[in-house]
């Protein structure tokens, strides 16, 4: 038996296996359906997966099935249903919302809300669903299986392993947008630098509310360098848009040409990578399994990318220059505390905002150079 | 919520008499802490704003301005006439959407701006953020980078009117916060406001609209069969 096949059978083995909650193959309590599931283990391949296909009818027409109705006749409303039923006996988080945003995404919705319940899906679109919703059962988080996601008012596309935007990131947006304009620096020429872009969420939503601003993004994943301009170029901010692979190091940031002339950048923004190692094992099975950990990983005590990020902007931030965090809720105090220790970097700790879970969540600290 | 205004500009002359309807036209909004009757015939002096350096009318206008937004939350009113206001002159505003200028040691009315009664700017009851409540579906926790959920639904509960407004339109959740506050401001309006809320108004304008409409319809008709009677057709 080819591969292919093989990928076939074993996914409609789950398949069927979850509809009908049964022990799949030679370990099943159904005599009935006895003679299909061994019919799977014949090694001719074309005629085993006739067969499975057979048995998935069987079990799903309204006599004999165990969930009543077949699946490609039932409309939206129960196969949301259906599928949260599964999803919630596979312990998998938020069972309703994934089936949700599945069906919503493979009607060509972003929200359940926005399509009609008492609609039924093309064969095309079921299909597509049931890949998902395998998918998802291996605990793929739902912005890789539908491959984009929202950030503020926008929607970028996400590709793993590149992390996937966070609600607080929106914030620290929000933050920054306001920070700027009650100082009257919404028209100005401003000069951006992100450390750590990912998805390049930060740097196009500040681009898209600041006209005239430009951006440099680094990243050390060229996955994320990769999907950063790919971004940019869906969201028409390309052109004030640079995109630079590269690890961030004490080296390597002094040999780069970007680096080079110091005090260029007005602003820099940075969502590190801040987990300490400690809360690292604890992670949810979506993050830990696929989402890259370097994205994630912020050393012993969280701090690793977030000290180089301090020496960064000592360098290239101009005078009066602001830096932006976002950082773990333990973390604030001992940045400022870094900050009074090592006075030579001449960065001064400003304020600490909270986030909406009232976690001190943001950091912001400007460069005084001294007199 | 910003909203087109329409103005309409009296001549600059003489002796002008300004139309009695928007005399009468004031506004009551009633709040939880003030009950705000317009300026009606308040004056604004010139001399009275005019520090060394701003005798400018442009520097004038904007301090109107200000002191209007102050006031009633309105955004600023494009109008040139006010820029070639001088010493002398006076500003009065007589109701939210008429102001005359006139110069009283001459006992003239110079220009009126009136501000299209239909269109003018809503005033929504201020949304103060430690009135709010905001609970959030996703549960706590560590939250940032080492959680990741998908639910963004927003709960938003005003405090002293005990109004919830729930919100799950996007799937980002600031946009969510920012809709929800949306929202809200529509439902305190109503209560606060009642028949004068901003949707209010707006759907006895689309009745009026219609009915206007139907009468005209009505109208051509009835000519129409007048005249076709009148000529001895069918």
């Amino acid at each position: 038996m080819n591969r292919i096949t093989q990928k076939v059978i074993n996914s409609n083995l789950r398949l069927l296996h979850i509809i009908t909650n049964l022990p799949v193959c030679t370990s099943c309590g159904s005599q009935k359906h006895h003679r299909y599931f061994h019919s799977m283990n014949v090694k001719s391949g074309t005629k085993g997966n006739f067969r499975i296909h057979d048995t998935l009818l069987h079990l799903t027409t309204p006599k004999r099935g165990i969930l009543g109705g077949s699946l490609s006749s039932s409309n939206v409303g129960c196969l949301v249903d259906r599928w949260t039923n599964v999803f919630k006996n596979r312990k998998i988080s938020e069972p309703k919302e994934s089936a949700e945003y599945i069906i919503a995404h493979v009607q060509g919705s972003k929200m359940f809300h926005e399509i009609d319940k008492s609609s039924f899906l093309t064969a095309a679109q079921h299909k597509k669903m049931e890949e998902l919703c395998l998918r998802r059962l291996d605990k793929e988080p739902i912005q890789y299986l539908l491959g984009e996601w929202d950030f503020c008012d926008m929607t970028l596309d996400v590709r793993q392993p590149v992390f996937i935007p966070r609600p607080e990131t929106e914030e620290l947006v929000e933050l920054i947008q306001q920070y700027l304009k009650t100082r009257g620096l919404e028209n100005s020429a401003l000069t951006i630098l992100e450390v750590g872009c990912g998805s390049g969420a930060i740097a196009i939503a500040l681009l898209k509310r600041f006209q005239k601003a430009t951006c440099t993004s680094i990243d050390r994943s060229i996955d994320a360098c990769e999907l950063t301009t790919h971004n940019a170029v869906k969201q028409k901010v390309k052109d004030r848009l640079n995109v630079v692979h590269l690890e961030l190091n004490k080296d390597t940031v002094e040999v780069h040409p970007e680096f080079t002339c110091t005090e260029r950048y007005q602003l820099l923004v940075s969502n590190p990578p801040y987990i300490p190692t400690k809360d690292m094992t604890k992670l949810q099975p979506e993050i830990d399994l696929f989402e890259d950990p370097c994205a994630l990983h912020g050393g012993l005590d969280g701090l690793d990318t977030i000290i180089r990020t301090l020496h960064i902007a000592s360098k290239v931030l101009q005078d009066k220059g602001f830096l932006w965090l976002e950082v773990d809720s333990t973390h604030p105090a001992k940045v400022q505390r870094l900050l009074q220790d090592n006075k030579e970097l001449n960065l001064h700790y400003v304020q600490t905002y909270q986030d909406f879970n009232k976690l001190e969540r943001f950091c912001q600290i400007q460069k005084h150079l001294p007199v | 919520m910003v909203l087109m205004q329409t103005i309409r500009l009296f001549p600059r002359h003489s002796a002008l008499k300004v139309p009695k309807q928007y005399f009468l036209d004031t506004f009551t909004y009633r709040y939880p802490h003030q009950t705000m009757n317009c300026l009606n015939n308040k004056t604004l002096k010139h001399s009275s704003y005019n520090s060394s350096h701003c005798c400018h009318s442009n520097q004038f206008y904007k301090t109107i301005c200000n002191y209007k937004n102050n006031m009633y939350g309105l955004n600023n009113i494009q109008s040139n006439w006010i820029h070639t206001m001088t010493k002398s002159e006076e500003l009065r505003i007589l109701s939210k959407n008429a102001y005359i200028l006139e110069n009283p040691s001459h006992n003239l009315n110079l220009a009126m701006v009136i501000v299209s009664r239909k269109k003018h700017t809503h005033l929504y009851p201020p949304l103060i953020e430690s009135d709010l409540e905001e609970q959030f579906t996703r549960g706590s926790g560590p939250g940032g980078q080492s959680v990741n959920r998908t639910m963004n639904k927003v709960v938003l509960k005003h405090l002293p009117t005990g109004i919830v407004v729930m919100n799950h339109e996007t799937r980002s959740l600031e946009t969510n916060r920012k809709r929800a506050r949306q929202n809200l401001q529509q439902r305190l309006d109503f209560h606060y406001n009642g028949e004068n809320a901003y949707i209010e108004r707006q759907k006895r304008i689309e009745k009026l609209k219609y009915k206007t409409k139907k009468q005209k319809v009505k109208s051509k008709l009835e000519k129409l069969k007048e005249f076709k009677e009148r000529e001895g057709l069918e």
